[in-house]
């Protein structure tokens, strides 16, 4: 029998309540003496609330969703190159890099034509910067 | 209740040139992004509220203010032209709209929009100013144990009505709230959950959540779904008879009852938190069509479908601002935003609201009314501008908008670990939309979480730690029994749905 979707994402919702509950919480939470509730009250509530639906979830039938592996794998590839470029900005900064992250995405989406390849990647990135450095006297990364 | 010279100052306050810059510059911006398929005005508020903090108080939220209304009325013009809404409420609007521009009258099907938007957006204006003052007053008597009530009902509330499965609504409002806690407890101080990195100790900022979620999660999401096709998103058919470009005043006037039920319905769907614009378009369109003489030209081409629809959509924006400026609690993911825009400026929202800040909640009123009349004005002149201007290739918008999220949570949270937070909340929010978890309840819970915990705190504190001493608080009693109702009517609406499923999933 085939998983439905929706029935893993309640396995994982309700391990990720249990993680949460006996491992993680008593880690990365302190107990303090003073106060009406404990500062883990909240977070052990919503934990246990989390267990709870994800067993709801994954015991009732839910959707197959159709699987897209293809659009799973571009969304990783372009959430990379923003964080690639994230990395670089912090380097080298927003000025310099801004282009070259544009430039990498638009070829990456399928944009040939020069003219807005020019200004995505130094029409744009001067923009900002004009309204940024220059209007709003604000620093750029 | 607010002192006449409070509210005279307020308004005066408003009407300055500096402020009405502020709004044509905000209903430009909103009108031209909305009519982005992909984009739209809760995007672009995102966007927008970071270069906020240059300016004022007012200025800043009548800017914001002004993205939003505009919006109501660049939504329309994808969905009429090329029958893909710009925006989710617009989606009703094609169904009328689209069939008229095929007709050759795209001009008449936008500006009917447009009139109908602002028809619609003028009737909520009207009844959010005249009760949101009252109600606030009532709201003041509300105590901790009352407040963690109708949190509890909210929470009910919209974790049914947003997304189609109640325990999916119920999972992201969960996480909505985890990740809230995430940062200093609000009653001792102590560092939860941030293992050691005390740039989270402020708690996640909700700048990089938001945009995170809603904007480059979206965005990702559109470039990664394109199939090598690069075009324009929008194209404008070519226009024939000249009085097929305009609205009559007799074609109005003849679709007045349609659209008092769409800005009736609007209102009161946009008053209750989770809704949204887009329920109302389309309950605001069935009964335009069920009380119809006839009901079979709706869906090819009917002007009175298009009034129905954004009559409504449009109401909902100044009625969802109800519950905000009275109770402190945001029905929708833009209220949600705009009382972050409050909060950066300094402001606390809530019923004291009117009380401490009178002034400035009445020169937002007068904001209010100068982006309807704006937007009327800047509808008529720029309709065909933002078709041609909103040529440009999605490359481009998507790049751009990239960039602009990257500097707009840099320059708000003052550093590049803001962003990386963004990013991470991008991939989650892609997660969440592709097997049905609303992050439009995330972002909500996300936003209440330390209210509601502190709502606890104090609740607990009043009732000794005995939570059986709730019956003596008869309101709390009446919300609390008000989300067991609501929990339970749609349990069993979806059990209704799918009667060989006990409880079955709907996304």
């Amino acid at each position: 029998m085939k998983l439905e979707a929706d029935r893993i994402a309640g396995l994982i919702i309700a391990a990720l309540g249990l993680v949460l509950l006996f491992v993680i919480f008593p880690f990365a939470i302190e107990d303090m003496d003073d106060g009406s509730i404990q500062p883990d009250t909240l977070p052990n509530a919503i934990a246990a609330f989390l267990v709870i639906c994800g067993v709801l979830q994954a015991i009732k039938r839910g959707e197959q969703v159709k699987r897209n592996t293809q659009e799973l794998m571009m969304v990783v590839l372009y959430l990379v190159v923003i964080a690639t470029g994230l990395f670089a900005i912090s380097r080298l900064g927003f000025v310099i890099v801004s282009p070259f992250l544009a430039f990498a995405i638009m070829l990456i989406f399928g944009e040939r034509r020069p003219g807005w390849l020019a200004l995505g990647c130094v029409g744009m990135p001067a923009a900002i910067w004009f309204l940024v450095v220059q209007v709003l006297e604000r620093p750029l990364p | 209740m607010v002192d006449l010279d409070i509210i005279l100052a307020g308004l005066s306050d408003a009407f300055t040139l500096w402020n009405l810059c502020f709004v044509v510059f905000g209903v430009v911006l909103g009108q031209l992004v909305a009519a982005i398929p992909g984009i739209g005005p809760v995007m672009a508020i995102a966007i927008a509220i970071p270069f906020t903090f240059a300016l004022d108080p007012l200025p800043a939220i009548a800017f914001l203010v002004g993205v939003c209304k505009g919006g109501t009325v660049g939504g329309a013009i994808p969905a009429i032209l090329i029958n893909t809404p710009g925006t989710p409420d617009s989606a009703a609007t094609a169904l009328d709209g689209h069939p008229l521009a095929l007709q050759g009258k795209p001009l008449k099907a936008t500006k009917m929009a447009l009139f109908s938007s602002v028809t619609g957006d003028t009737f909520s204006d009207i009844v959010l100013i005249t009760v949101s003052a009252p109600l606030a007053i009532l709201a003041l008597r509300m105590g901790p144990v009352e407040v963690f009530a109708l949190m509890v009902f909210a929470f009910a509330l919209i974790s049914g009505l947003v997304g189609k499965s109640l325990i999916k609504g119920a999972i992201a409002a969960a996480l909505g709230l985890l990740v809230s806690t995430i940062g200093a407890d609000p009653e001792n101080y102590s560092p939860r959950l941030i293992f050691g990195n005390y740039a989270l100790y402020d708690g996640l900022p909700l700048a990089s959540v938001a945009l995170g979620m809603l904007a480059i999660s979206e965005i990702v999401a559109r470039l990664a779904r394109n199939k090598g096709i690069n075009d324009a998103a929008i194209k404008l058919s070519s226009v024939g008879d000249p009085a097929d470009n305009r609205v009559s005043w007799a074609e109005y006037w003849a679709c007045r009852y349609t659209l008092l039920r769409g800005a009736v319905v609007g209102t009161l769907l946009g008053a209750t938190p989770g809704i949204g614009s887009t329920a109302a378009a389309f309950m605001s369109y069935s009964s335009a069509k069920a009380a119809s003489k006839d009901p079979d030209s709706f869906g090819k081409g009917n002007i009175h479908g298009i009034a129905a629809t954004e009559s409504a959509n449009s109401a909902v924006v100044g009625s969802n601002l109800i519950p905000l400026l009275t109770l402190g609690i945001p029905g929708s993911v833009s209220a949600a935003l705009i009382i972050s825009a409050f909060m950066i400026h300094g402001i606390q929202p809530g019923p004291l609201l009117f009380q401490n800040q009178g002034r400035l909640i009445y020169g937002l009123f007068g904001a209010m009314i100068m982006a309807n009349f704006l937007n009327l004005w800047i509808g008529q002149l720029g309709l065909r501008l933002w078709v041609k201007v909103v040529s440009a290739p999605q490359s481009f918008i998507y790049v751009s908008a990239i960039l602009l999220c990257i500097v707009g949570v840099s320059i708000s949270e003052g550093g590049l670990f803001s962003v990386v937070i963004m990013l991470i909340f991008a991939a989650l929010g892609y997660i969440m939309t592709r097997y049905g978890f609303s992050i439009v309840i995330f972002i909500i819970a996300f936003f209440l979480g330390p209210r509601f915990e502190i709502s606890i705190a104090q609740s607990t504190a009043l009732m000794s730690g005995d939570w059986f001493r709730i019956v003596e608080y008869p309101i709390a009693i009446v919300l609390l029994g008000l989300a067991g109702l609501t929990l339970f009517y749609f349990l069993r609406s979806l059990r209704a749905a799918n009667p060989n499923i006990s409880t079955e999933s709907k996304i």
